[in-house]
């Protein structure tokens, strides 16, 4: 058998297991379960070590960009400044402190940083991208081209701004709606936001039957052929 | 005070110093005015210290790996309940490791032949800019001439070598590949060999000008893609591609499509028993997705042609104020937790616990 026809083969059967699940969990399904996990976890770090590590700090390091020309010179000095990615390893390798009774608070020095530094960006991230969003939110109510008054878009940026208004209105949880008018808004904005769910589910259960239908696709056309042939 | 209780003072005070400063690189970053960061070097060094914070998370990685030896590894060593499962998963672990190392690895090798291309294209601009220029403080530079003899010596022992390698393809690939990809590697053995004749052809006499020193330099270049080309075409039917196919499409993606269209039916039979309408909300609820997905479907067209329209104005106008709405009330409490991570407040059992 091929490595090309064990792929599919073994595809097959590989969603047949994941969707032998839909009967009752079974040692089929699980047996697969445990390989998609192990699998993903053995892929990704690779992925970050390919992709990250090794252009973004073994190549510098070790001076592996600096290109050595026919004649002995070369395009670039090497930068011993790039030495200092070794703190950073350094400091990260503290995680594994976590396996000493002794010097385990080492490691949450390591936390404290990511935490740190994820709280810090996350300020920047909020001005940077929330407030913009939030500028561009609010629209014009009268909205004019070359002169005219385009109706369509007028209602359209009006429903926009009553539904961000309302939605947000829900959310304040300060003080209480004590007003009819003010219950409406609300109530309004828990409708508003009905509609937003209902888009959202209707969206996330096509892009899945989507998959389904790729599956499906998959088992009807290349893997009952791939098995066909196994058998002739 | 005991000694004790000393030291897990300090410890607290040292995860409270490094957790502030973390995050007071990121705040200043933001603040401060871009004259102000130049002055200080931070705004040519902030994309090395950005990576250098990345790298001290992607250190975590091995910790998840060795979690996962540790609690799996036990089952299968003491023969514990359900170890089979465990055993799957550490062979899939080790194994998908492996080859995607192994991948990776080969894949360099292809790279790398076209880098010594591109690294003499890279020469010939060293060449050009090297002589229109004063060579920086204690840098001794060859005369031009003499760097000109050496990239031709070198560009014809490269070509030498691509010669001798596609010769030994010729022999070995074509009868692995399939038509359509055998035709492709006919035309671009054939166009290599022409480029591999100029290059051994080529003296430093015909690089008189810099137009024609660059111009080699870019022919050397394109030569280094075309040879990679028939390189990848000879690593795509090697063994270790075909084995990390067979881990990566015929396990990883069967497995990972699998498990999430499995959700969706999961989303579907839920849906059935949850969108019974008996309240406006769910009415509503209920009406926004099913046009969604009418205006998604080819079948739309036997209902009404406008669906498709009302699909995208449904997720561009209403969907997007009200998710933008419920983003920005996140965002605000996502800040507040920020701010409480940064000054420890959030943590605070975390930081108290020192080492036990």
């Amino acid at each position: 058998m091929s490595w090309e026809l064990a792929t599919v083969v073994i595809g097959g059967f590989a969603t047949l297991a994941i969707y032998s699940f839909l009967v009752r969990e079974n040692p089929f399904y699980r047996f697969f379960e445990h390989l998609f996990i192990g699998i993903a976890a053995g892929f990704f770090p690779i992925l970050v070590f390919k992709n990250f590590l090794w252009p973004k700090v073994f190549e510098p390091m070790f001076g592996f960009t600096v290109v050595t020309f026919p004649d002995g010179t070369t395009s670039a000095p090497y930068e011993p400044l790039n030495l200092l990615f070794l703190l950073p390893i350094g400091f990260g390798m503290l995680y594994y402190t976590l396996y000493s009774r002794r010097y385990s608070w080492l490691a949450k020095l390591v936390i404290g940083f990511s935490l740190g530094y994820s709280g810090g960006l996350a300020f920047k991230g909020f001005f940077a991208e929330m407030v913009p969003q939030l500028t561009g939110s609010f629209r014009s109510l009268a909205v004019f081209a070359d002169g005219s008054f385009q109706l369509f878009a007028t209602v359209e940026n009006w429903i926009f701004l009553i539904t961000l208004l309302s939605v947000m209105y829900y959310f304040f949880f300060t003080f209480r709606f004590a007003s009819e008018s003010a219950k409406g808004v609300s109530v309004t904005g828990r409708w508003l936001m009905m509609i937003c769910f209902g888009a959202f589910f209707g969206s996330t259960v096509m892009a899945r039957m989507a998959l389904l239908v790729e599956r499906l696709q998959f088992l009807i056309l290349d893997w009952s052929e791939a098995m066909g042939s196994l058998v002739v | 005070m005991k000694s004790a209780e000393v030291d897990e003072s300090y410890r607290k005070r040292a995860i409270r110093a490094v957790t502030f400063l973390a995050g007071l690189y990121f705040f200043l970053e933001f603040l401060l005015p871009e004259s102000v960061l130049q002055t200080l070097g931070v705004s040519a060094a902030h994309s090395h210290i950005s990576t250098g914070f990345i790298v001290v998370g992607t250190m975590a990685f091995g910790l998840g790996i060795i979690n996962l030896f540790r609690v799996h590894g036990t089952k299968v060593v003491f023969r514990r309940k359900d170890w089979a499962f465990s055993f799957a998963l550490l062979t899939g672990l080790i194994c998908m490791m492996t080859v995607t190392g192994l991948d990776w690895l080969s894949g360099l090798s292809v790279t790398e032949k076209n880098a010594e291309y591109r690294n003499l294209g890279l020469f010939t601009e060293a060449i050009v800019s090297d002589a229109g220029s004063s060579p920086e403080e204690g840098r001794v530079l060859p005369p031009k001439q003499v760097r000109l003899a050496k990239l031709i010596e070198a560009s014809h022992r490269l070509a030498q070598e691509t010669g001798s390698s596609l010769d030994v393809l010729t022999d070995a690939l074509p009868s692995q590949l399939k038509p359509e990809k055998r035709a492709l590697f006919q035309q671009f053995s054939s166009q290599l060999r022409g480029r591999i004749t100029t290059i051994v052809a080529m003296t430093p006499q015909e690089l008189s000008s810099d137009e024609e020193i660059l111009s080699f330099g870019r022919y050397l270049n394109e030569t280094g893609v075309l040879y990679e080309k028939l390189l990848r075409m000879d690593y795509d039917v090697s063994l270790i591609k075909k084995v990390y196919l067979f881990f990566f499409e015929g396990l990883f993606v069967s497995l990972g499509s699998a498990m999430f269209s499995l959700l969706g039916v999961y989303i579907a039979s839920a849906a059935y028993r949850a969108f019974r309408i008996k309240t406006v909300e769910s009415f509503l609820m209920m009406m926004a997705a099913l046009l969604v997905m009418l205006g998604q479907i080819p079948f739309y067209e036997y209902i009404s042609g406008d669906l498709p329209a009302v699909r995208q104005w449904l997720l561009e106008v209403p969907n997007t104020a009200a998710f933008r709405a419920i983003k920005i009330g996140a965002a605000i409490a996502g800040l507040v937790m920020a701010f409480r991570m940064w000054f420890s407040i959030e943590s605070e059992s975390f930081s108290q616990q020192g080492g036990k």
